[in-house]
């Protein structure tokens, strides 16, 4: 995946991690709230990993 | 590195090397399955914890939303996965699919040498990132108009199918063992898929790719048996289909010079 959409992708997480963080706190699930910032991080953690294996297939 | 003792050809044997060779030394496969199933059962998780005082109707969904992301599965591999499409991106589909991965398993040789090769089968972390990006504005809607369990279950379903394909595709190309052979719908999977690696019927059978259900509803599986039978039809091979066009196919081929061809339709070159 290109660098300009892998940073796209990562405002569009950041922004539906947001969303679940805030739809968690306004349902009173603070701890869900603090495992939805875990999972936005891990989910740009997947975005950016191994971006380097077999990119000549993507030509 | 290879499997000592594998039926192969020498042409898979040729394909296997070279296309590990392409992979970058410090790939390893378990790292990619961390990275895919560890945030994919978290947000399953969260979106299960997140559901209260659920009604009976709410759980209408789950099966809703699983046979239609499975509608969705098996008419990408059916008409994208196997055919070659004007799109870049549909095009890049099939030619990580059926130029590659048809071409490293096939009937005769559809397991992994080591995690080395795990590679080919799960998708890329970045794909969970992309299926939950896609289902975050359903489930918004369904939350905002339905109820909030409704849009929670439709994430929770969605995500949960992505993960099953992954597990039950890795399963589908793993050393034969107690579980799989043994496991129901697991061992229904490695059937179907490894019949569906058999290149004379690759292009137009078992197009689900690991749950039969619309192979079923089709008619595009190699079982005549009803529901219940496909589903839980494990190894066997009693009901295989006498009757089928064992048309022999190719992968179409792409070239810098026609990229958008007629498929070939060679009859001499499927068994190297």
């Amino acid at each position: 995946m290109p660098i300009t959409k892998r940073i796209l992708f990562t405002i569009l997480v950041i922004l539906a991690g947001a969303i679940g963080y805030l739809i968690e706190l306004r349902s009173g699930s603070e701890n869900l709230a603090i495992a939805m910032v875990i999972l936005t991080v891990m989910m740009i953690v997947s975005l950016w990993a191994l971006s380097p294996v077999n990119r000549d297939e993507d030509k | 590195m290879e499997i000592a003792d594998s039926p192969m050809g020498e042409r898979q044997r040729r394909y296997r090397a070279m296309y590990r060779e392409r992979v970058t030394g410090w790939y390893n496969g378990y790292l990619h399955a961390i990275l895919l199933f560890a945030p994919g059962t978290l947000a399953i998780s969260i979106y299960i914890a997140s559901l209260a005082n659920i009604k009976w109707w709410e759980w209408l969904v789950v099966p809703v939303v699983f046979l239609g992301a499975q509608w969705v599965e098996y008419f990408i591999h059916r008409f994208l996965a196997h055919r070659p499409s004007r799109s870049p991106f549909w095009r890049l589909i099939y030619v990580r699919h059926t130029l590659m991965h048809h071409q490293f398993f096939t009937a005769e040789e559809s397991r992994f040498a080591t995690h080395l090769d795990w590679r080919v089968t799960l998708f890329p972390p970045f794909t969970l990132v992309v299926f939950t990006l896609l289902l975050v504005p359903p489930s918004l809607l369904a939350g905002w108009f339905l109820s909030s369990n409704v849009g929670w279950l439709i994430i929770a379903t969605g995500t949960g199918n992505y993960l099953f394909y992954e597990l039950l595709h890795f399963c589908c190309h793993i050393d034969d063992n107690l579980f799989v052979r043994h496991c129901p719908i697991v061992n229904t999977a490695r059937r179907h898929h490894t019949a569906h690696h058999e290149m004379s019927i690759m292009m137009e059978r078992n197009m689900g790719i690991v749950f039969p259900f619309w192979d079923w509803a089709y008619g595009t599986s190699d079982l005549d048996r009803g529901l219940l039978g496909h589903l839980f039809n494990g190894y066997s091979t009693r009901y295989i289909k006498k009757d089928m066009r064992r048309t022999v196919r190719t992968p179409y081929l792409l070239t810098r010079h026609r990229p958008h061809s007629e498929p070939q339709h060679a009859q001499s070159d499927t068994k190297a």
